[in-house]
């Protein structure tokens, strides 16, 4: 069963004259990670996690089914302990105090036990790699930190889904491979991750599927491979530049290989057929 | 006259100090000289000092130490308002500069501070949305544009008094390739029409795409400044500083092409037997 099914999935704001998502189905396994693009990916997110139809005001129809439970009959409570959204700022999720402030603070809202709650501090602040640095003020953390604290304050409310929207854009390079390694890692664990990020080096190792949407519809869901190739003329969607190279020598050269969606890839391929071509 | 203006540098920093008023330095001693009409790229973690040294080549901050000339000029005998005749700032979070009620009363409002004659400023106005591709958005409140339309209006309203020096933090951010590439393209418009452009940047491959220099930033000193080419052959340096250079140039140095590529187009001229631009090195 997949742990997370969303059936037709259709959302009308207010004000708007056509809906802004419009008929979109998918599931995700366990453990399995989806790169959105496109259109409507923020609204999209709302939906995962519940504020649509919950908090934002509009007119949901189809279905958001989260391990099994409907998020339009479910509490937001209860919701919280299976999907987590970590938003894109990390200073919007970081307010109190101190780092264990911080991370606590979702779990003291859902009532965790104290006990329960320090264990738990303990072992996602070692998750994210924090560890040892709960009494720290979070505003003296470097901003890789920040997102790495405010995944782990989602984390610990020990959700099996996560939704990152955006999270490296307010991150430097350091920063940024900070996260998207900690991602990797949770992904091994069995976390299913949903994510829209535009750092295509970072996100094509780590996305099994690729979704586009256009005008609210999917337009593409493909392994990453195959969607590069199948978007490759899309103006708007980064490629990772050896991805870039190869579909622009592909048609000259009568490539037919798998195309390189990695620097390794890259070299392994591509390196080789440079060398051929150096040759004559 | 435009001889003598062109011979001044654009950006001269001497010995250039900043210490915050808590005693931590963010400048320690960086001595730099940006050309007029160069295109420059600013690189380094946060933390590095990149951004507290471009808000020195406008005036926004004063050095502590050592001097800061903007087109000659001593940056701390003259105010920000007057510096910004002559240098511009675009933010990195645009909302953090737009606060007019319409599109055209924002890109106007600089020219008028400046006093303006109001056909110059009707010239102006039509020359940079026209430049940023703003047309049709005349009318609307800044808030209901997108994020790339903001970010391009905070660069139209910089641009509207015309300044030589343009300063630009991050303004990638929240853009699509198609926004980007367009954004490119107006930078190297505004560069080839004689403007100084300075970028500050986490992202390597824009900047390999579009400057003819890089500075690099590291603990608040200058630690490379160079082509984009030569500062990306730096290997052991870009490690200290956790920096790494676009995917395409790193590919062609792991697939033995005679020089590090810049560009995806670069790579795949090497394929048809055009190694020139990369045997520079």
């Amino acid at each position: 069963m997949p742990i997370l099914s969303v059936r037709d999935l259709t959302f009308h704001y207010p004000s708007a004259s056509k809906p802004t998502l419009d008929g979109i189905s998918f599931d995700l396994d366990r453990g399995e990670c989806l790169a959105v693009f496109g259109s409507a990916k923020s609204t999209l997110c709302l939906s995962l996690v519940g504020a649509i139809p919950h908090l934002v005001p509009g007119r949901m129809q189809g279905e958001v089914v989260v391990e099994g439970v409907s998020t339009r009959s479910a509490r937001l409570a209860e919701l919280a302990t299976k999907i987590g959204m970590v938003l894109q700022d990390p200073e919007n999720a970081l307010f109190n105090l101190t780092l264990a402030a911080d991370v606590v603070f979702g779990m003291e809202n859902l009532g965790v036990p104290r006990e329960e709650m320090a264990a738990r501090l303990e072992t996602v602040l070692g998750l994210v790699g924090l560890q040892g640095l709960g009494g720290r003020m979070s505003q003296e953390l470097s901003g890789g930190q920040k997102q790495r604290a405010s995944v782990a304050a989602v984390l610990a409310m020990q959700p099996t889904i996560l939704i990152l929207d955006e999270p490296t854009r307010e991150l430097d390079p350091l920063g940024t491979e900070e996260v998207f390694g900690l991602l990797a890692r949770l992904k091994a664990r069995g976390t299913t991750i949903v994510i829209v990020e535009n750092d295509p080096d970072q996100v094509a190792p780590l996305a099994d599927r690729m979704l586009l949407l256009r005008e609210g519809k999917v337009a593409v869901l493909a392994p990453p491979r195959e969607f590069y190739a199948t978007v490759r003329d899309d103006p708007k969607i980064r490629f990772p530049q050896v991805t870039d190279l190869y579909l622009a020598l592909q048609q000259r050269l009568g490539l037919t290989g798998p195309v390189p969606i990695t620097l390794e890839e890259g070299i392994q391929s591509l390196g080789a057929l440079y060398r051929q071509h150096a040759r004559h | 006259m435009a001889h003598s203006i062109d011979s001044t540098p654009a950006i001269e920093a001497a010995d250039l100090r900043f210490a915050y008023p808590s005693g931590v330095e963010a400048l320690r001693g960086v001595t730099v000289t940006i050309r007029s009409g160069e295109f420059v790229g600013v690189v380094g973690q946060n933390g590095s000092g990149k951004t507290t040294l471009v808000k020195h080549f406008n005036g926004l901050l004063k050095p502590t130490g050592g001097v800061v000339r903007l087109l000659g000029v001593d940056t701390r005998t003259k105010g920000v308002a007057e510096l910004a005749r002559s240098a511009g700032y675009v933010f990195q979070n645009p909302d953090h500069q737009i606060f007019c009620n319409t599109v055209r009363e924002e890109i106007a409002f600089g020219p008028r501070n400046l006093e303006m004659p109001a056909a110059e400023i009707e010239a102006s106005s039509r020359d940079v949305i026209e430049l940023l591709d703003l047309q049709g958005l005349e009318e609307r409140h800044p808030f209901r544009l997108s994020r790339g339309e903001r970010q391009r209006l905070a660069i139209a309203s910089l641009l509207a008094m015309r300044p030589r020096v343009l300063i630009l933090d991050e303004p990638t951010g929240g853009q699509d390739r198609q926004q980007i590439s367009r954004l490119l393209g107006t930078l190297r418009q505004l560069n080839a029409a004689g403007h100084t452009l300075i970028l500050v940047t986490h992202d390597m491959e824009l900047l390999a795409g579009c400057a003819s220099r890089t500075l690099v930033m590291f603990q608040g000193t200058l630690l490379l400044d160079g082509t984009p080419r030569e500062v990306f052959q730096e290997v052991e340096a870009l490690q200290r500083t956790a920096l790494t250079p676009p995917m395409i140039t790193r590919w062609s140095l792991g697939a033995g092409l005679p020089g590090p590529a810049l560009t995806v187009a670069e790579a795949v001229q090497a394929f048809d037997g055009h190694p020139s631009p990369l045997a520079q090195g």
